[in-house]
């Protein structure tokens, strides 16, 4: 595999091209494409969070056909097992031995299509993959192809026989993303898309285009790495962090886990705006997906219907910009 | 004082229970009370009835109850001496009348002080402890902490017995009247003007009954009042336990004086109960009284019967009565002048209701003068809720530590080679301009992109342009550590001015 080498403003118009040719299948949706670029480019994991309609399949199909690379989709449900992911080891009765039969997980672009209806037991199966890019089966440690993302998507609506994401696992994921109902005129256009000349509602993705083959991805992701950032910056993204930890009406606040994830998407942020370097309101933008995910309200707060973006708003709103 | 005179049974009872004792006190030395008292009220009704011209007799009863503090100085001299065992004649009582107006606080009592609500309870700081100032309005604060609002309620009651016995007198004059002319009297005194004739009749009757009225309430009043206050002081120097000890220490005291008595009393009571003969129950027979004369039933009926027979019980007496012979005739005329004269008693009802209610209207007004006064008063607008801050970003953007010439100032800071400063400068500058002059509500958490968002509707294109090219030199400087070309810096430079006087 040979790794690509990109200057910035090629990264920067691969990912704006990238971001336009999904734009093609899923239209408005906007924050949500742009978030989910920003988790490609800083090598992050995504939870698209969503009632069912919206287009979150859709937008994994069409970022995974725009980039060449391997697609694999695993419907979670609730007899799933964790070797229906990570694979498993089968005795091959002609050769009389063990032959390894690699799972789903085996792929650039991974769906995780509805997390949440597979047990606890299944979901922690993703664990080691996600964090490590991994997968040890019978012992052995086998690599999964790079570059490696999983897009979870799960429905917020349905709380009958679905197992909520534990903690751990939902701090593997770098962004968490609310896709919401499109606005008027992007719906309108939508439906005249997708009823055009098509047979059945399912949508026609082969006009779409490869823009980027795995190793530019990769390199993208080394020019995201590469962005500077000032220790002011720094400091301001520990500071938000820190404050969730003892704010009123939260439960846990972030890990330092939450300040590192900060700082990486803070960099792809700048990337997509073409900049070296990453400023405050960087951290600002990508401050809600990073963290919504990773702190938990007191029960008073959920019964007076506050969500973690409400509060994660006044941590921000209270928290000094840096002082340069 | 001396406690072991006290004539009343000193023990701590409820407020309610002490207003109880006070009456009993006025039942108990009536005698005693009521010669002085009706000597007092008397002569004070007929040098008034004398006095006041024909035309203001109708006020005489409300001079005579304006002047009830001056009576219940008078009663609580006899009540005071009665209670601790002292008789006063007549004749003391009237002598001790000049130094009961000179020493009691009368003026006051007469003028503001009249409408206090518990002036009864009052009476006996002023009249027998005779406080003054200062230590009065501690001691009488202290009284008051407990039984102020039984001495109150006391006070009302009073006054709305005083307008039942009145009413009462009234009706009872009305019902023993068999010629009808005081009723006549009654409705007409609410409907017309009466004659002058009528008029003295029926003003003299008034000051009567009501001389008659206070007569009776006022004592009652004045003890209650006094039985309250002295109910207070039991409770607060303990009275009853004092005068249990002096009991106690007399008996003793005796007692110890002959002790082979208290050997006895003390063997009689260890040997008592054996020594005791045992009652036989069986041989009592209950008698009743009157047993030896009571007849059999039989023969008590036909005795009655006997005594019913006899001329004086079995008569039979006949009355001739006049009866009107057409009585329709009068009915018919009735209705329209009873509901004409129902009318008039009661517009003439309401219009003195009115007339108590525009009274009472101006004389809270008066006294809640001051909340009124504040209300009219317009309100005062408020003072704007955030003042621009002083340090943002850690900068000091407050006018006086910025040089006058900005731009000139950073353009120095810029040829000696401090780029950072000079940029740092040139942006404080423009935070100045933006929280001060455009009132900006830049906060703390404000990021530079955050302040251009919220320029955007502020300011106008050119400006805008500038404040970005300025925010974006100025990132660059701060976050990527990279000088801007000096071009770029001529640009803001010259800008500055524009900037800043189209503010």
């Amino acid at each position: 595999m040979t790794t690509a080498t990109l200057t910035l403003e090629q990264a920067s118009q691969l990912a704006e091209n990238i971001r336009h040719e999904i734009s093609k299948a899923l239209i408005g949706q906007k924050q949500v494409v742009r978030e989910t670029l920003i988790a490609l480019l800083a090598g992050g994991h995504v939870l698209i969070e969503g009632v069912p309609g919206l287009g979150k399949t859709l937008l994994v199909r069409a970022l995974a056909r725009t980039i060449s690379g391997q697609f694999a989709r695993i419907q979670f449900t609730p007899d799933l097992m964790p070797a229906d992911i990570s694979g498993h080891v089968l005795f091959d009765m002609q050769h009389q031995s063990f032959n390894v039969r690699k799972g789903p997980v085996f792929t650039n672009l991974l769906l995780a299509d509805e997390i949440n209806r597979a047990p606890a037991k299944t979901q922690s199966a993703l664990l080691e993959v996600m964090q490590e890019q991994q997968v040890t089966i019978e012992g052995k440690a086998l690599p999964v192809p790079l570059p490696f993302m999983t897009l979870a998507t799960q429905n917020p609506l349905e709380q009958e026989g679905t197992y909520p994401l534990p903690e751990a696992q939902l701090d593997r994921f770098l962004l968490k993303v609310f896709i919401d109902y499109p606005a008027l005129e992007e719906e309108a256009e939508m439906v005249m898309v997708v009823t055009d000349k098509q047979i059945g509602d399912r949508f026609n993705l082969n006009n779409l285009q490869a823009i980027a083959t795995p190793e530019q991805v990769m390199a993208m992701q080394t020019v995201a790495a590469d962005i500077a950032v000032d220790v002011a910056v720094l400091d301001y993204a520990v500071r938000i962090t820190r404050a969730t930890r003892h704010w009123q009406g939260l439960r846990f606040g972030a890990g330092p886990r939450g300040s590192i994830a900060l700082i990486r998407a803070a960099r792809a942020n700048a990337l997509l705006a073409g900049r070296d370097f990453v400023h405050p309101d960087d951290i600002k933008q990508v401050c809600l997906p990073v963290l919504r995910h990773r702190v938990s309200l007191a029960p008073e707060m959920e019964l007076e219907g506050y969500n973690a973006d409400h509060l994660l708003t006044a941590v921000l709103d209270k928290t000094e910009a840096p002082r340069s | 004082m001396k406690l072991d005179d006290l004539t009343a049974n000193i023990r701590l009872r409820s407020p309610w229970e002490a207003v109880d004792l006070g009456f009993a006190l006025v039942q108990h030395h009536t005698r005693w009370i009521f010669p002085a008292w009706i000597l007092l009220l008397g002569s004070f009704a007929l040098i008034a009835w004398v006095v006041t011209p024909d035309a203001y007799k109708g006020y005489i009863p409300i001079a005579l109850s304006w002047f009830k503090p001056l009576y219940d100085r008078v009663l609580l001299h006899i009540l005071s001496h009665r209670m601790f065992n002292q008789h006063l004649s007549t004749a003391a009582v009237f002598s001790a009348l000049p130094n009961l107006i000179r020493h009691t606080g009368l003026v006051s009592a007469l003028t503001w002080r009249r409408f206090s609500l518990s002036r009864g309870f009052n009476l006996s700081i002023w009249q027998l402890e005779q406080l003054r100032g200062k230590t009065r309005a501690e001691r009488q604060a202290l009284l008051h902490l407990q039984g102020h609002s039984q001495a109150v309620w006391l006070t009302i009651a009073c006054l709305h017995l005083e307008y039942v016995v009145i009413a009462s007198l009234y009706v009872l004059i009305i019902i023993l009247d068999p010629t009808d002319g005081s009723w006549d009297y009654m409705l007409s005194a609410f409907t017309e003007t009466l004659d002058t004739e009528t008029q003295y009749w029926g003003n003299l009757l008034y000051l009567l009954l009501y001389t008659l009225t206070i007569l009776v309430i006022e004592p009652l009043y004045v003890a209650a009042s006094f039985s309250l206050y002295l109910n207070r002081r039991t409770q607060l120097e303990a009275w009853d336990i004092e005068l249990a000890f002096r009991h106690l220490g007399k008996r003793l005291g005796q007692l110890a004086r002959q002790p082979l008595t208290l050997l006895l009393a003390s063997l009689l009571l260890v040997g008592l109960p054996t020594l005791m003969p045992v009652t036989s129950w069986a041989n009592t027979t209950v008698s009743e009284y009157l047993a030896s004369e009571r007849l059999p039933p039989a023969e008590a009926a036909t005795q009655i019967s006997t005594v019913m027979q006899r001329e004086e019980l079995a008569g039979i007496r006949t009355q001739m009565q006049w009866i009107a012979r057409n009585p329709e005739q009068e009915k018919s005329e009735d209705p329209a002048a009873l509901a004409k004269s129902l009318q008039l008693l009661f517009a003439n009802i309401t219009k003195l209701l009115l007339w108590v209610a525009v009274i009472v209207l101006l004389v809270m007004a008066l006294v809640y003068r001051q909340r009124i006064l504040a209300l009219l008063k317009p309100t005062k607008p408020k003072l704007p809720t955030s003042l621009p801050p002083d340090i943002l970003f850690g900068m000091d953007i407050r006018p006086e530590s910025l040089p006058d010439d900005i731009a000139a100032a950073s353009k120095r800071l810029w040829e000696t080679g401090q780029h950072r400063d000079a940029l740092s400068l040139l942006y404080r500058g423009a935070l100045m301009r933006l929280t001060r002059h455009d009132h900006l509500g830049v906060k703390e958490s404000h990021t530079e992109g955050d302040i251009l968002n919220l320029a955007q509707s502020h300011l106008s294109n050119a400006r805008l342009i500038w404040l970005r090219a300025a925010t974006h030199a100025w990132q660059e400087i701060a976050y990527a550590h990279r000088t801007p070309n000096t071009a770029a810096l001529e640009l803001l430079w010259q800008g500055w001015s524009d900037f800043k006087e189209h503010g």
